[in-house]
């Protein structure tokens, strides 16, 4: 599904070159729960970026299901990024303004030819699922951290992605509803959800199904988790 | 002081906000100024002469019972009328003059002007109108012959540093002894002459009638004595004069006095100028006052920490509100600045805008910028400071700009409004003026030149033949009066000699329908026979109630009296333009100059392109041809175009302030944008890693500015409309598709601003979205 070969992306300024990710390979197959650790500011988040086409490499090539997609332009990484990835992130990102219904809703709402009867019902479907239906009209600052990341993966999978990235999805949650929201990642990839996700935590870590581990922008190691 | 420090550096911390501040609040204020200052010109009119409000004017109407018409007042009336008041009503009366109007020509030694206003009047001129007189005797001197007062400006002028009492000038070509000096009044005063010269000066020379029987008339005042019941004045008045010119075929004449102040103001130009001055006014300091809330408003989600800082450290609302406050009027005061340099330049270079004499209206009212910033202070200051002072210091610290878009939205709304309201109006007025300058007048401007030859003597039948034989002159007729300066009155009337209605009468020589391009609808047109012929227009023949096409039927030629005299018609032309679009149709006659006076009176011309090196030409070539001739023609197009001053000078003053408007609201707009933008930029980050596009978030943002858009829109064209159909009410034709105007400048306005706003949010419609969330 991802395949990464002699990527590297350096950030400028007037003064110093920084390498984020030096010449690194790296490959997902489909399916699979691959959990990225490392050291703040070993590149994590920007190899999470590259493979969500949220930002494009310096150099190298990436192939996300089959498409060339390390030189695209904005405009084309959008368009397909769309539906098939997902995304959850630590400080959950709702949109404070959007309910929950709302907030759920949304990728949808991007997605050309889905009819609002179509979307409701998604909607719907993922919030009985997620155990949110009796708060869909509630609107983020209502409830707890817990509930807002549960909220937010429902977000990241009401368009059947077949990818779901999620960079340290517990990280501000309590041990009940980091491990909920670990379950639930997990029953997703059980379904069929490819999941690449950075953590700090080896406890969430262990829920993954390999580990790469990444030190100043290189992957020093991809350990399969037995679990 | 320590406060002001601290304002003057909030205010250099942000450099482009505070430029973009003082430059939209001083424009606005300099606009602002001007228009307030026309507004005074207009309340003040009349008001310069000493007590003013004792001072009426006298008016004459004609009524006719046999058809019910009734005429609008005049505001001339009989040369002895004002003299008739004066001696019947010694208690009420304290003083009345008749006076006359004209300019003049003034030689005194090298001197040689002409100086615009000259008023012909008797003794009591000073004494009614409150002027102050500063040498002379005009009781005494006024009374004779041959003397002229002159204004202390124009003998200033004329005479220089010398003594100008007892000296003689030259006065349009007649010897006149300068016997005293009076002060000029004011520029916005309906009598403001420059010379006043003797009555007897005119009159014992015949060139003007004075008496009850029609012929010249002549504007009169009246000052009353305190406490005067002005009501039952007017019924003794008019019971005077019922036994002075008791009614006589169904023709009643009613006299009677009113404040001389409601002339100006009554008539419906200064109505409109009054309420455009007022409407663009408002429009203007709200969105000028607004604006600067809006920006203050806007920068509080970067300021609300330091409030929230100084309200810990122990600052109380008042405390925050004063600071603001101080700010506001700092910005003012450079604003002030920039509104005073903006004046400076528009006085110095700009005298007059289409005839409005905008330098002396400035220099009258300097004190109006202060009246305009006290306004600006309250209204642009006090709801910031209020707001600013009023934030909880639990709030501060988190997501406080969220609370603001209320009323953002809401000032955002009117400013919205008036930038419609003001481009809808500009829109309307512009497309009016091409509509009268281009709908068909009735006769063929296009070609036509006209104008006057003095000093002929013996050479007249020559200089017709050289005028006519000209390669480029195509035709010439002569005619008392062109249509675009109108025509006097004269009444038709039946077989009892009764009065049936009142035409407009013309003058002119066969040759001259034909040389106006006017369309002859029936018959012919006159000849130079010594019988009377008329031609007549459409109007004419339907308050004849005859038919154009059988009354000429079988060689038929209808007969009419006109004044005194048995006119036959011999056509009838098309209805044309008398005077401009704001009069209604009239009815015309043309009655033929007898075969024995051969003068020129005004001679119209058709000629061929290039019209105005022709016209020229013409006015050269005469005097060398013929020595001693003087000629001078103008071509019809621009003289008609004249008459349409005053809607160029509204359409000139709308554009301004549009162009401010939009200036200031495009401040507002981006302001708000950029605030908005600042403040949604972690939604647009989380939209667009959900899958919004680029046009996805333009869309988003454009969506949120076209709510509030789109109904102030709304107003502001429903605003347009009502003040643009009190604007074209004073017009007889208006423009085709009328609606579709103001729709399409409605929606021009709602394009600019989406286009403002799509080009604003494009940056960070492609802004890579994880730059946001991290900084979140």
């Amino acid at each position: 599904m991802i395949k990464i070969e002699n990527l590297s992306r350096a950030y400028r300024t007037s003064e110093i070159e920084t390498l984020a990710l030096d010449n690194i390979n790296f490959e997902v197959k489909e399916g699979e729960f691959v959990a990225i650790m490392g050291p703040s500011g070993c590149g994590k988040s920007t190899l999470l970026n590259i493979v969500g086409l949220l930002d494009n490499p310096t150099s190298g090539t990436y192939r996300l299901m089959g498409h060339e997609v390390e030189s695209l332009k904005e405009k084309d990484r959008t368009r397909l990024r769309k539906g098939i990835i997902g995304f959850v992130f630590q400080s959950f990102n709702l949109i404070d303004e959007l309910n929950v219904r709302e907030n759920v809703e949304l990728p949808l709402t991007y997605l050309p030819d889905i009819s609002a009867k179509e979307r409701r019902r998604r909607t719907d479907d993922i919030l009985v699922r997620m155990n949110l239906s009796h708060r869909a009209k509630h609107f983020p600052q209502q409830l707890s951290g817990g509930q807002q990341q549960r909220v937010a993966i429902a977000r990241a999978v009401v368009t059947e992605p077949k990818l779901i990235l999620a960079d340290e999805p517990t990280g501000n949650l309590d041990s009940t509803n980091g491990n909920e929201v670990m379950n639930l990642l997990r029953e997703l990839n059980d379904e069929g959800t490819t999941i690449v996700m950075v953590t700090h935590s080896m406890h969430d870590a262990g829920f993954a199904k390999r580990i790469v581990n990444l030190f100043d922008g290189n992957i020093v190691s991809s350990i399969p988790v037995h679990l | 002081m320590n406060k002001l420090i601290y304002i003057l550096r909030v205010l250099r911390r942000s450099p482009w906000t505070t430029a973009i501040k003082v430059l939209s609040l001083g424009l606005g204020m300099a606009m602002c100024v001007f228009l307030l200052d026309m507004f005074l010109f207009i309340v003040n009119y009349d008001k310069g002469y000493r007590e003013s409000d004792d001072i009426y004017q006298i008016f004459m109407q004609y009524s006719f019972t046999t058809t019910g018409e009734v005429h609008a007042p005049s505001e001339q009336t009989y040369g002895p009328t004002a003299r008739a008041i004066y001696e019947n009503f010694p208690n009420e009366i304290e003083a009345a003059v008749s006076t006359a109007g004209n300019g003049g020509k003034v030689n005194y030694n090298d001197y040689e002007q002409y100086i615009g206003r000259t008023a012909v009047a008797d003794s009591l001129f000073f004494a009614t109108l409150g002027i102050e007189v500063l040498s002379g005797n005009p009781v005494k001197d006024l009374a004779m012959q041959d003397v002229v007062y002159l204004s202390d400006a124009s003998a200033k002028e004329i005479f220089g540093s010398e003594d100008p009492m007892g000296k003689t000038i030259k006065l349009n070509d007649i010897d006149v002894t300068v016997r005293g000096i009076y002060k000029e009044p004011p520029l916005n005063s309906s009598l403001k002459p420059s010379a006043v010269l003797s009555f007897p000066t005119y009159l014992n020379r015949n060139w003007r009638y004075y008496g009850f029987n029609g012929g010249d008339a002549y504007p009169a005042y009246v000052r009353l004595a305190p406490g005067t019941d002005v009501g039952d004045l007017n019924k003794r008045i008019g019971k005077l004069f019922n036994e002075i010119i008791p009614p006589v075929n169904g023709t009643k004449l009613d006299i009677f006095i009113r404040p001389l102040s409601d002339t100006y103001r009554g008539y419906e130009s200064t109505k409109i100028l009054f309420t455009v001055s007022v409407i663009l006014g408002l429009a203007l300091i709200l969105v000028t006052a607004l604006n600067y809330a809006l920006m203050s408003i806007a920068s509080l989600s970067k300021r609300a920490k330091a409030i929230g800082v100084y309200k810990c450290s122990g600052a109380n609302g008042s405390t925050i509100a004063g600071m603001f406050l101080l700010e506001t009027a700092v910005t003012l005061i450079m604003a002030t600045g920039v509104a005073a340099i903006v004046l400076y330049y528009v006085q110095k270079y700009i005298e007059t805008i289409e005839s409005v004499d905008v330098r002396w209206i400035l220099s009258e009212y300097r004190w109006s910028i202060l009246a305009v910033f006290a306004i600006l202070f309250l209204l642009g200051g006090l709801p910031p400071a209020r707001l600013f002072s009023r934030i909880p210091v639990t709030q501060v610290f988190r997501r406080f700009t969220e609370r603001n878009s209320v009323w953002k939205k809401a000032l955002l709304f009117v400013q919205f409004a008036g930038i419609t309201f003001v481009s809808c109006l500009l829109c309307i007025v512009s497309v009016q003026y091409s509509t009268v300058l281009n709908h068909d007048l009735g006769y063929d401007s296009s070609h036509l030149i006209f104008g006057n030859c003095n000093n002929i003597g013996d050479n007249r039948s020559a200089l017709w033949n050289y005028i006519e034989n000209q390669p480029y002159v195509e035709s010439v007729s002569r005619t008392e009066s062109v249509p675009a300066y109108g025509y006097s009155g004269e009444f038709v009337r039946g077989d009892g000699n009764e009065v049936l209605f009142s035409t407009r009468i013309n003058s002119a020589a066969s040759g001259f329908v034909s040389t106006m391009g006017m369309h002859l609808v029936a018959g012919r047109d006159v000849e130079n026979t010594m019988d009377a012929e008329a031609v007549v227009n459409e109007e004419f023949m339907r308050l004849m109630h005859w038919n154009v096409d059988s009354a000429f039927s079988g060689g038929n030629q209808p007969e009419v009296k006109i004044g005194g005299d048995i006119i036959k018609v011999v056509g009838v032309v098309k209805d044309f333009v008398i005077g401009d679009y704001m009069q209604p149709v009239m009815p015309y006659a043309s009655i033929n100059i007898p075969a024995n006076r051969n003068e020129f009176y005004t001679l119209v011309l058709r000629v061929k392109e290039p019209v105005a090196e022709n016209s020229k030409k013409l006015a050269a070539d005469i005097p060398e041809t013929f020595s001693g001739v003087k000629a001078s023609f103008a071509d019809m197009p621009s003289v008609i175009a004249d008459r349409y001053t005053q809607v160029r000078f509204f359409r000139t003053i709308i554009l301004v302030t549009s162009l401010i408007i939009m200036f200031i609201v495009l401040m507002g707009l981006i302001g708000f944008v950029r605030d908005e933008i600042q403040r949604r930029s972690k939604e647009i980050a989380i939209r667009k890693v959900n899958g919004a596009g680029t046009s996805d978030i333009i869309m988003l943002l454009c969506k949120d500015v076209a709510f509030v858009a789109v109904p102030s829109a709304v107003v502001g064209v429903a605003a347009a409309w009502w003040a643009g159909g009190l604007w074209l009410e004073r017009f007889h034709i208006s423009p085709a598709n009328l609606p579709l105007y103001y729709i399409l400048a409605g929606i021009g306005i709602l394009i600019l601003i989406l286009a403002c706003v799509a080009a604003l949010s494009h940056r960070t419609a492609t802004d890579n979205p994880v730059n946001s969330i991290k900084s979140e």
